[in-house]
C-alpha cells in the first residue's frame, strides 16, 4: 500500500482543534437554541432590563468618549515626549487590560470612596462617586481606556512625521498640523481603539459592580442584570446575554481588517 | 533676490558645513552620494532640523544664530518638493494643494489650488486621491503644492528619485520647463549627476557633509578638483540638435548616437568610454576626434586627459598609458568613442 495515510499527528491536531471550536460553538449555540424567542420583545421591554439597556448604552458610549479625550493625549505624549520614569508611567496605565477588573473596582473605592484617599477632598467639594452612574463611567473608562491608548500610540509611532514637516514647510502651525494631518492620519487606529474601548466598557462587570454598585436605574448595567436575572428569571439572563453576544460580533466584523485577517 | 546659505546642521547621523549663494531665476543642484548630508542640508533650510550660522533670502535671515534667530519653519516663504513628495493621504489633490493657502489663511484656497493645477495640466486629477497618481503625476502635485503657497525659495529633494526609470527622463523634461514658471530660488538635492547637468544652472558637490566644490555646472564637469567630485559629475556633456541617429552640436561636428529621436538634446560620454590613440584608429567606433591635449592631471590611480578637440573632451586613462603614449601638453591625438556608450537627453 503506497496511499498516503494521514499521519498520527495530524489526526491529534485536527481532533483537538475541533475540540477548540467546538468550545467556543457549543456554549454559543446553546444560548440561542435556550433563547425564549416567543416573549422575547416582552422580556426586553421588561423595565428594569430596558433601564439596564440604556444604562449600558449611555455609560460605554461615555467611557468610550472619555477614553478617547484623556486617552489620545495620553497616547501622543508615550509616542512623542521623551520623560524619566516613563516605562514606568507607561506599565500603570497599561496594568487595568491584565488586572482582574475587581481589583480595579476595589482600587477606586479606596481612592474615591467616600473614606478614600482623595475621597474626603472630592466630598468636601459636593462630588461623590460611588454608587452613582459617574461611577459606573468611570469604572468602565479604568478598565476600557487602556484599550484606546495601546492602539492609538501605535499609530503615532508608525506614522511617517515627514508629513507633519510637509505640512509646517506649507505654513500649518503645529495645533493646525495635529488637526489636519497628524490626527487624521492615525484616524484609522482611533476608531478601532474606540471600537474596542466601547466594547471592553460595554462589557464591563467586575470593576462597576465593586466602584458602583448595582442599583437598578443608576447603575445596573446589562452584564449586572444578567447575572441578577440567573437568580430570578433565565430567560432573561439569556436574552440579556445574546444581546451583548450579538453586539461583540458587530464589534468582531466592523473591525474584522485589523483582527481576523489572515494576511 | 538671493539666496546666501552658511549653516552647521546635523540630523542622526549626518551632519553638514555648507556654504553657497543663489540667485532668483537660477537653479542650484547639491549633488552628493547617499549619506552625504544633501537631505539634512535641505531640511535645515526649510528650519524642520536646527541649525547654526545663517540663511538670508532676499536680505531677510531665516536663521542667524549670531543674532538669535530662527524663523519658525510655518513662516519662512520656502516651497519644498519633498523625496517621495510626501503628498496627504487622506486628501484629494486639489486639497492637498490647497493646503498651504489654507494654512496661511488666503482667501478661495481651492480657487487658487484650482489655478496651480492648470498651470501645471493636471486639473483633471482635482479629485483624484494621492494613491492613484502615478510617479510623474504625484510629482507634478507635489510641485503644485510647493509652488501654491508662492514661496521665494524652493527647495526640491530628490524630485526624480522615486520614480521608474523609464518615468525620470520623462519627468525631468517636463520638471525643467516647469522649475521655469518659478522665478525665485531653486535648490535641487540629488545624487544623479545628469539631473544636475540637465537641470540646474551651477553645482555645489557635498561629500561627507563638506562642500569639496561648486560652480557652474559646465565647469564643474570640466574641471573636477578631486577624483571624488570626477567620479561624480566628471563627464562630458553635449548639447546639439538630435535626427536620424546624429546629434549635431555647436561648431559644426556630428556625433553617431544611438537614440533616434528628433530634438534638442543633452549627451553623456564617461570619460572611461574614451580611448587615445597616437595614430587614427580603425575600428567600430563611430566617433573619432582629433585634437591636441590641453591639459593632463593624474589621481593616483587615473589621469584625466583634457583634449582641444572639435567637442571639447576629456578621457580618463591610467598613468601607465598616458606613459606609453608619452602625453604631453601639445601632442595630438585621437580620441574614439562608441555610439552605444553615450547616454542622451531630450532637453
Amino acid at each position: 500500500m503506497r496511499r498516503a495515510r494521514p499521519d498520527a499527528a495530524t489526526a491529534v491536531l485536527v481532533t483537538l482543534a475541533i475540540g477548540g471550536a467546538a468550545f467556543f460553538v457549543l456554549p454559543l449555540f446553546a444560548l440561542i437554541v435556550r433563547a425564549p424567542w416567543s416573549t422575547a420583545i416582552g422580556e426586553l421591554s421588561a423595565p428594569g432590563v430596558a433601564g439596564a439597556l440604556r444604562l449600558s448604552l449611555v455609560c460605554s458610549i461615555a467611557a468610550a468618549a472619555l477614553s478617547a479625550l484623556l486617552g489620545v493625549p495620553l497616547a501622543w505624549v508615550y509616542a512623542r515626549v521623551p520623560f524619566p520614569g516613563k516605562t514606568v508611567v507607561r506599565a500603570l496605565t497599561t496594568l487595568p487590560m491584565v488586572l482582574p477588573p475587581v481589583v480595579g473596582g476595589i482600587a477606586l473605592l479606596v481612592a474615591f470612596g467616600r473614606r478614600g484617599v482623595f475621597g474626603e477632598a472630592l466630598d468636601a467639594v459636593g462630588v461623590r462617586l460611588p454608587f452613582t452612574t459617574a461611577a459606573v463611567i468611570v469604572a468602565e473608562t479604568f478598565v476600557a481606556m487602556p484599550f484606546l491608548v495601546i492602539s492609538v500610540e501605535a499609530a503615532f509611532r508608525s506614522m511617517d512625521r515627514r508629513y507633519e514637516d510637509a505640512a509646517r514647510t506649507l505654513g500649518a502651525s503645529r495645533g493646525h498640523v495635529l488637526r489636519t494631518v497628524t490626527l487624521p492620519l492615525v484616524a484609522p487606529a482611533l476608531g478601532a481603539g474606540l471600537v474596542l474601548a466601547w466594547a471592553r466598557a460595554l462589557g464591563e462587570f467586575g470593576a462597576t459592580i465593586t466602584f458602583a454598585g448595582n442599583f437598578p436605574g443608576t447603575t445596573q448595567t446589562m452584564p449586572l442584570a444578567a447575572y441578577l436575572a440567573l437568580e430570578t428569571n433565565i430567560d432573561t439572563a439569556v436574552l440579556l446575554g445574546l444581546a451583548l453576544l450579538a453586539v461583540s460580533l458587530v464589534v468582531l466584523i466592523a473591525l474584522r481588517d485589523r483582527f481576523l485577517s489572515l494576511a | 533676490m538671493s539666496l546666501e546659505v552658511a549653516i552647521r546642521a546635523s540630523a542622526g547621523a549626518f551632519a553638514v558645513d555648507a556654504t553657497f549663494a543663489a540667485v532668483a531665476g537660477q537653479t542650484v543642484a547639491i549633488l552628493g552620494p547617499n549619506g552625504a548630508g544633501k537631505t539634512t542640508l535641505i531640511r535645515a533650510i526649510a528650519g524642520l532640523v536646527p541649525a547654526s550660522g545663517r540663511v538670508v533670502l532676499d536680505g531677510v535671515a531665516l536663521e542667524d544664530s549670531d543674532r538669535g534667530i530662527s524663523v519658525p519653519t510655518e513662516r519662512r516663504p520656502v516651497g519644498v518638493v519633498f523625496q517621495q513628495y510626501l503628498l496627504f493621504p487622506h486628501l484629494t489633490v486639489l486639497d492637498n494643494v490647497a493646503y498651504g493657502p489654507r494654512a496661511r489663511g488666503a482667501g478661495h484656497a481651492q480657487v487658487i489650488a484650482q489655478g496651480w493645477l492648470e498651470r501645471l495640466g493636471i486639473a483633471h486629477l482635482a479629485t483624484a486621491r494621492p494613491a492613484t497618481l502615478s510617479g510623474g503625476e504625484a510629482q507634478r502635485v507635489a510641485l503644485a503644492r510647493a509652488l501654491a503657497i508662492e514661496p521665494r525659495l524652493l527647495l526640491l529633494d530628490e524630485p526624480l528619485a522615486a520614480l521608474d526609470v523609464a518615468t525620470r527622463s520623462l519627468v525631468r523634461r517636463e520638471l525643467r520647463s516647469q522649475l521655469a514658471v518659478f522665478g525665485g530660488v531653486r535648490v535641487l538635492v540629488t545624487h544623479d549627476p545628469v539631473d544636475a547637468l540637465t537641470l540646474a544652472d551651477s553645482v555645489v558637490v557635498l561629500e561627507r557633509g563638506t562642500v569639496v566644490q561648486q560652480g557652474a555646472v559646465a565647469e564643474v564637469a570640466q574641471r573636477p578638483r578631486s577624483d571624488f567630485v570626477a567620479d561624480l559629475l566628471g563627464i562630458n556633456l553635449l548639447r546639439g540638435r538630435a535626427h536620424d541617429g546624429v546629434l549635431d552640436v555647436a561648431g559644426g561636428s556630428a556625433i553617431a548616437i544611438t537614440a533616434h529621436d528628433t530634438g534638442e538634446m543633452f549627451a553623456t560620454i564617461r570619460p572611461s568610454a574614451i580611448a587615445l590613440y597616437r595614430e587614427r584608429p580603425e575600428g567600430s567606433p563611430r566617433n573619432v576626434f582629433r585634437g591636441a591635449v590641453s591639459a593632463i592631471e593624474c589621481g593616483a590611480e587615473r589621469c584625466r586627459v583634457r583634449l582641444r578637440a572639435a567637442v571639447p573632451l576629456v578621457a580618463e586613462v591610467t598613468p601607465a598609458a598616458v606613459a606609453a603614449l608619452g602625453l604631453v601638453e601639445g601632442v595630438e591625438l585621437w580620441a574614439s568613442f562608441k555610439a552605444t556608450e553615450i547616454d542622451t537627453y531630450l532637453v
